[in-house]
């Protein structure tokens, strides 16, 4: 199976911010990006805060409306769906959100907040049944026993079975599609892992198709050596490829950066790393002409400032924006 | 022998009756970066809220604890026993600060940066706002930031790695010669952590700082820490030099959480992450309070609660290691 269940095609997404009285000035926070996720596969997102990833994912699952650029479902463009059509979607593409604390109701038991969505949509005849999914939902996501977990409220479940809990939300419905937003930031290490894993296997199991939105790469080795991988900076992609080409082998400078800046637990790397791009991400607003990158990028080139490169297949299944490379 | 600059002994507290820290005692020596690490709830936030007399109201100190701190000129005052006015006059924030947990959330959104100064001066009594407005000139340079910009901007306006330089230069603006980290570099993205560790590492130089880093990235305390304790449950379990802690842990603990980072482009060892939940301080399991989670548990351990006990050069408290214990 190689159909794409999600492809999005040149994406802009405009947002607007007002400077003065009566006055606007636009912004593209998602700049023509494209990108497509395969039947059953994972992709993951990576960048840093500002870069435009939760943007684009919410632009995946019709949360938000691209200024230009077309969302196709299964081969069909979401804008065009028919009533049908369009619920059939809605029903199959979901979202894990990235705060487990803003996003649940906090009146609202473990049982009834699954309950509702299950009795909503009609999944069951009557709710004996519909007990029965909500508990098999919550064996597959780790809230176990589920008969401990029923009746207690959000406040009652630590980051982690809260975040599980947000992923049995998602997963309830027996979607095609999931997007989740940095579902691991507000966990410790010892967690993280048991969280992605748990992801992982319950995309396996199911043949869904995952956006995994992150800044952290190395979480992103858990899906495996052949995950696909797009990174972001400031509305772009600029660099796309397996996760196993992109930490062994990392073309993009910006891409390059970000695998210098990630901590190693060894106290003898202290001395040898350094900071490789120079001062911070400026904002989306004053974005550099030419490359997006082309003002902290140590090798740039005056062709960086003038031109932008587009994103260019250099080897099978690896994509870079990079005059440097091309 | 390194001068000590803090020294903490027995430290109890109690949230209501539940015991949250157990006989906490480390000492933390002049210009050193001293880590305490360890998951959410072990008690690391409420160690350094203890140093600095910010607990909760619920909260109670156990009566034998002591934490000493050692004047410039070498006297050692016990800050339990401080009166409180004379604390928040001679030793908060003008001897020890915080840079508190959440850059996004420890500013005041409807204040300007530079209102943040005044009021942190006009508490300790600094009522010359020129002089404040200089100091802070500094110090926002000091940490890299366009001082004139930021001074005059809210919050919001700011993004999260230059909150975070906000909030460092706010604890350095008495000039304390102890700075507790908490968690500096979470929630921030990589590159901006790289900048931040980097930034903190020049100010303690420049400033001559003593840092305790509160975390729980290792990676961030093999980067910067000199010693490293280990926390669980609400106590030490495992104390060393930096080194000895990465290259040569023992706790089983210490191994779980040094085996929960990924490694980069290693995609066959890639860590387990701990099993079970964190321990819940309502009922603490009887013996060590980490066997429930430990590999290597034995029948001793769901009895007897290990001793944090001096092993050459590291304090260790896990049964694997101290059969004398086990003999009683």
């Amino acid at each position: 199976m190689s159909e794409n269940v999600i492809e999005a095609r040149n994406i802009v997404v405009r947002f607007y911010i007002s400077t003065s009285f009566l006055k606007r000035r636009a912004f593209n926070a998602v700049d023509n990006v494209s990108l497509e996720i395969k039947e059953g596969s994972i992709v993951g997102l990576v960048g840093e805060s500002g870069s435009g990833k939760t943007t684009l994912g919410k632009v995946t699952l019709d949360l938000l409306k691209p200024y230009k650029g077309d969302v196709l479902f299964r081969g069909k463009s979401i804008y065009k769906m028919s009533k049908e059509e369009y619920l059939k979607y809605r029903l199959n593409a979901q979202y894990i959100p990235q705060d487990p604390y803003g996003s649940i109701n906090m009146f609202k038991r473990v049982g009834e907040a699954l309950l509702d969505i299950v009795m909503y949509h009609h999944l069951a005849p009557d709710r004996k049944e519909a007990m029965e999914i909500v508990r098999s939902v919550m064996n597959s996501v780790g809230l176990t026993p589920p008969d401990r977990y029923l009746n207690k409220y959000p406040f009652q479940l630590s980051g982690g079975e809260r975040q599980r809990l947000s992923i049995a939300r998602a997963l309830i419905l027996k979607p095609a599609y999931i997007v989740a937003d940095e579902p691991t930031t507000m966990l410790d290490a010892s967690l993280k892992a048991n969280l992605v894993k748990t992801l992982r296997d319950m995309v396996k199991d199911l043949g869904l198709s995952l956006l995994y939105i992150t800044h952290e790469l190395t979480l992103l080795q858990y899906f495996g050596p052949d995950t696909e991988v797009a990174i972001m900076y400031l509305g772009k992609i600029l660099e796309k490829g397996t996760i196993k080409d992109i930490m062994l082998d990392p073309i993009h400078p910006y891409t390059k950066a970000l695998l210098a800046a990630i901590p190693v637990p060894d106290p003898k790397e202290r001395y040898t790393r350094k900071i490789m791009l120079k001062g911070p991400a400026p904002s989306p607003l004053n974005r550099p002409k030419g490359c997006v990158l082309s003002d902290r990028c140590p090798f740039a080139e005056p062709i960086c400032k003038k031109e932008e490169p587009l994103l260019n297949e250099i080897s099978p299944n690896r994509e870079v924006a990079c005059h440097l490379f091309g | 022998m390194r001068d000590v600059l803090v020294e903490v002994r027995d430290l109890d507290v109690y949230y209501y009756n539940i015991k949250v820290l157990s006989k906490v005692s480390f000492q933390v020596y002049k210009g050193e970066v001293y880590a305490l690490v360890g998951e959410s709830g072990c008690g690391k936030t409420t160690t350094a809220n203890a140093i600095l007399r910010i607990l909760p109201e619920i909260a109670r100190v156990g009566e034998q604890s002591v934490i000493n701190y050692y004047l410039e000129n070498g006297d050692c005052i016990n800050l339990l026993k401080m009166p409180e006015k004379k604390f928040s006059r001679e030793i908060r924030w003008r001897e020890i600060s915080m840079v508190f947990q959440g850059a996004q959330n420890s500013l005041n959104p409807t204040l300007k940066v530079k209102t943040h100064f005044f009021e942190t001066a006009a508490s300790h009594g600094i009522m010359d706002k020129e002089e404040v407005y200089r100091r802070a000139y500094e110090l926002l340079e000091a940490v890299k930031l366009d001082a004139e910009r930021v001074l005059n901007s809210y919050p919001i306006e700011l993004s999260g790695g230059m909150k975070q330089r906000v909030i460092i230069a706010l604890a350095l603006f008495l000039n304390p010669r102890f700075v507790i980290l908490d968690e500096p570099t979470t929630a921030l993205d990589v590159l901006v952590q790289r900048e931040i560790i980097s930034l903190l590492m020049e100010l303690k130089k420049q400033f001559d700082l003593t840092y305790m880093l509160i975390t729980h990235d290792i990676a961030l305390v093999a980067d910067i820490a000199d010693r490293v304790a280990i926390m669980y449950a609400g106590r030490i379990v495992e104390e060393s030099s930096v080194e000895n802690i990465f290259y040569d842990p023992k706790h089983p603990y210490t191994i779980a959480l040094l085996n929960s980072v990924p490694k980069i482009g290693d995609f066959e060892k890639l860590p387990e992450g701990l099993p079970g939940s964190p321990p819940d301080f309502k009922n603490l399991p009887r013996g060590c309070p980490f066997h429930p989670r430990c590999k290597y548990a034995m029948e001793i351990c769901r009895k007897l609660e290990p001793s944090l006990i001096e092993m050459g050069d590291r304090r260790i408290a896990c049964h694997l290691y101290a059969e004398e214990v086990s003999e009683e």
